[in-house]
């Protein structure tokens, strides 16, 4: 349902970077029903995800797959790792200021430390349980798409 | 005897007309003259007076002549003595010459110029005789000056010999301490002197730089410093010593050459001006220190790459079960809810994903610990022929062979190895087994089995034709549960489990492939062919 038609329709967009599908399956049901104008598309790895960012490859048409008002991006995923991909949104000129939040399984310091050096605009851990990843994803999306002024 | 402005005579005689006659004949002739009546008044006038000259005459009574002479002569003055004799008695005179007597004169006199004569010549004589006693008084004591001279001086070089002989013997006791320690010193001495032309002439050197450096250094002596070390000659020796010897400083450096046998030594030099043109040079070989320390600095780089590996592992495996079990947490809250609002198709999926990711972290937990095993398989170290054991894991895959209509074709040069067999088994096992997954879509797929390369580095690979894989992820396709495609079955262990067992057999494991489409070759590397037992020291990431 993500990549379909309606969601030209719709507003708010979220990219999800998400190799594993049983957490790409819990982060959607988490979203279900946030807001109505609000659209997520996911992506499985790095090659996919910047193509969709700069609509090449399958992802060519701007209007099926719009620039996300922000991203959720998981750190080790396949074909280009995600500090690589966060590495590249940030040093290009149109995609730079979509924020980018890290979603990942990692705790590890030196990550953190490396995605905020790449200018990663937040970091979160994944939590153990269903309820508190709907918390936080609802609370990310709120913030990312209702608090801050956004550009598009 | 003083010195008078006239000549002072004594004259003794009983007869005063005599004695007158004389006096007065003398004063004429400017003697002074005083006058005795006997002898007794002439010895204690003599004594008193101290005349130059006495004339006694020898018949008188009580004292006589004689008595007077001998008075005189035993006084031990010089003083000259002229007898007076009676021609009748001759004999006297005679007797009184004998005695002392310088001169005698008869009487009665007949002509007094004989007096006169008589007494100028023995004036004469007196004055002759004391000059000579002065003279020879003089040289006794010059000769007993230069005799004392003579014996101070003589003294003294006795000493001074003694001293010589002494210092001298203190400086071949201290030569030979000296020679004692610079022949027993471990250390490597040569001692140089520059030349005119300021070319460095060897000297000699201790039996320590004869061993230090395989050199007989006793037939070098007199030549130059580039003669007698053709091994230094190309090294910065020469140049350091000549600075030395023109600035006169101290230096040490450390210089690295390959010996008379060819093998790398390096050696500490220290090099000093010990005196004016003399060149000290010590040598020290420490090339057992310089091989320690290089061999410590590659443990040293072995042990932080294998800690780099590890630290990548612990991270790798707390990040990848991780994932399942975040998994199996979340559906359980969404099962939860489903339960809540009965819905049956919600409740079956999150069971089956919640099952799944339980299998998934079942199958990491045995990767990991197949994983773990490799670091031990050092032990197992045997010789066996590869093509015997690759045609065992063909046999494994039969049934997939078959199916996929596969073409294997095995080189039947794959030599003998020495390796971890059941290991080696493995490494085949998941290389053929990839090369099968991913040449199964391809028409006409062939797998093929071989080695290239010479003996120093033999390659061994599993080529096939198959999809291929992109440069970029060339590197990233070893890393452990690392999956090009999410979608391909197993849990991406299988060529970290490679490379972990190569690495473990000092080997290297790379994949060749011009991109996607184009078929890819895994080769790699075993050290260990040759000398198993280094296979623990070497790098473990390459």
């Amino acid at each position: 349902m993500s990549n379909d038609q309606r969601n030209n329709l719709k507003e708010l967009h979220i990219l999800l970077v998400e190799d594993d599908p049983d957490h790409a399956e819990l982060a959607m049901h988490c979203l279900r029903g946030f807001d109505e104008r609000m659209a997520l598309f996911h992506v499985i790895d790095g090659v996919d995800a910047l193509d969709f960012l700069h609509n090449r490859g399958k992802y060519t048409n701007a209007e099926e797959y719009p620039r996300p008002h922000f991203i959720l991006l998981d750190l080790r995923i396949p074909l280009i790792d995600g500090l690589e991909v966060l590495a590249e949104i940030k040093n290009t000129e149109t995609l730079k200021r979509i924020p980018v939040v890290i979603l990942t399984t990692s705790e590890a310091e030196n990550d953190a430390r490396q995605a905020y050096d790449l200018y990663a605009n937040s970091y979160i851990v994944k939590p153990g349980g269903y309820h508190e990843l709907k918390r936080i994803l609802t609370e990310v999306c709120t913030y990312w798409l209702k608090l801050n002024r956004r550009l598009w | 005897m003083n010195e008078r402005l006239h000549p002072l005579i004594l004259t003794i005689d009983d007869e005063k007309n005599i004695r007158q006659s004389f006096r007065l004949y003398l004063e004429d002739y400017d003697f002074e003259v005083i006058e005795a009546e006997n002898g007794h008044v002439g010895i204690t006038m003599f004594e008193k007076y101290s005349p130059d000259l006495v004339l006694v005459d020898l018949r008188m009574p009580e004292v006589d002549g004689l008595d007077v002479l001998k008075h005189i002569s035993e006084s031990s003055t010089n003083t000259p003595v002229i007898v007076i004799s009676g021609t009748g008695v001759i004999a006297d005179a005679v007797e009184a010459l004998r005695r002392g007597a310088w001169d005698y004169i008869l009487k009665p006199i007949e002509d007094m110029t004989i007096l006169l004569h008589a007494v100028n010549k023995t004036l004469e004589r007196a004055q002759f005789k004391k000059e000579k006693e002065q003279y020879h008084e003089h040289l006794e004591k010059e000769v007993h000056e230069r005799t004392v001279e003579l014996i101070e001086t003589n003294d003294k070089l006795v000493l001074e010999i003694a001293q010589r002989a002494k210092a001298e013997m203190a400086v071949r006791e201290s030569e030979e301490k000296l020679r004692n320690i610079l022949e027993s010193s471990p250390f490597g001495i040569h001692v140089y002197q520059s030349d005119d032309r300021g070319n460095l002439l060897f000297i000699g050197a201790n039996p320590a730089a004869d061993w230090i450096l395989h050199i007989d250094h006793s037939k070098f002596a007199g030549k130059t410093i580039e003669e007698v070390y053709p091994l230094f000659f190309k090294s910065e020796v020469p140049a350091q010593l000549y600075r030395i010897v023109s600035i006169g400083e101290t230096t040490r450096f450390e210089q690295e050459v390959d010996d008379i046998a060819g093998v790398k030594k390096t050696y500490e030099i220290h090099a000093f001006q010990a005196a004016d043109g003399i060149m000290v040079c010590n040598v020290i070989d420490i090339s057992e220190r310089v091989h320690i320390n290089t061999e410590r600095e590659q443990l040293i780089s072995i042990l932080e790459n294998k800690n780099a590996e590890l630290e990548r592992f612990t991270y790798t495996v707390s990040h990848d079960l991780r994932t399942p079990l975040i998994t199996i947490h979340g559906f359980l809250g969404l099962l939860e809810d489903s339960l809540a609002t009965n819905d049956k198709e919600q409740i079956k999926k999150c069971l089956s994903r919640i099952g799944n990711a339980a299998t998934t972290m079942e199958e990491l937990l045995k990767s990991l610990l197949t994983i773990s095993q490799v670091g031990h398989s050092q032990k197992s170290m045997e010789t066996f022929n590869l093509r015997v054991l690759v045609e065992n894991v063909i046999e494994f895959f039969e049934h997939q062979i078959i199916e996929g209509n596969v073409k294997i074709n095995i080189d039947p040069d794959l030599p003998d190895v020495i390796a971890d067999r059941n290991r080696m088994f493995e490494v085949y096992q998941n290389l053929i087994e990839n090369a099968l997954r991913y040449s199964a879509d391809c028409p006409n797929p062939v797998i093929e089995i071989g080695v290239r390369g010479d003996e120093k580095r033999r390659i061994f690979f599993v080529k096939d034709n198959g999809i291929g894989i992109d440069t970029h992820y060339h590197k990233k396709i070893f890393r452990l549960f690392e999956k090009l495609n999410k979608e391909s079955s197993g849990t991406g262990i299988g060529l970290s489990l490679v490379k972990r067992i190569i690495d473990a057999h000092a080997g290297t494991v790379w994949v060749e492939s011009e991109g996607v489409g184009k078929g890819a070759t895994f080769c790699f590397t075993l050290h260990s062919i040759k000398e198993p037992k280094q296979c623990q020291m070497t790098n473990a990431t390459t």
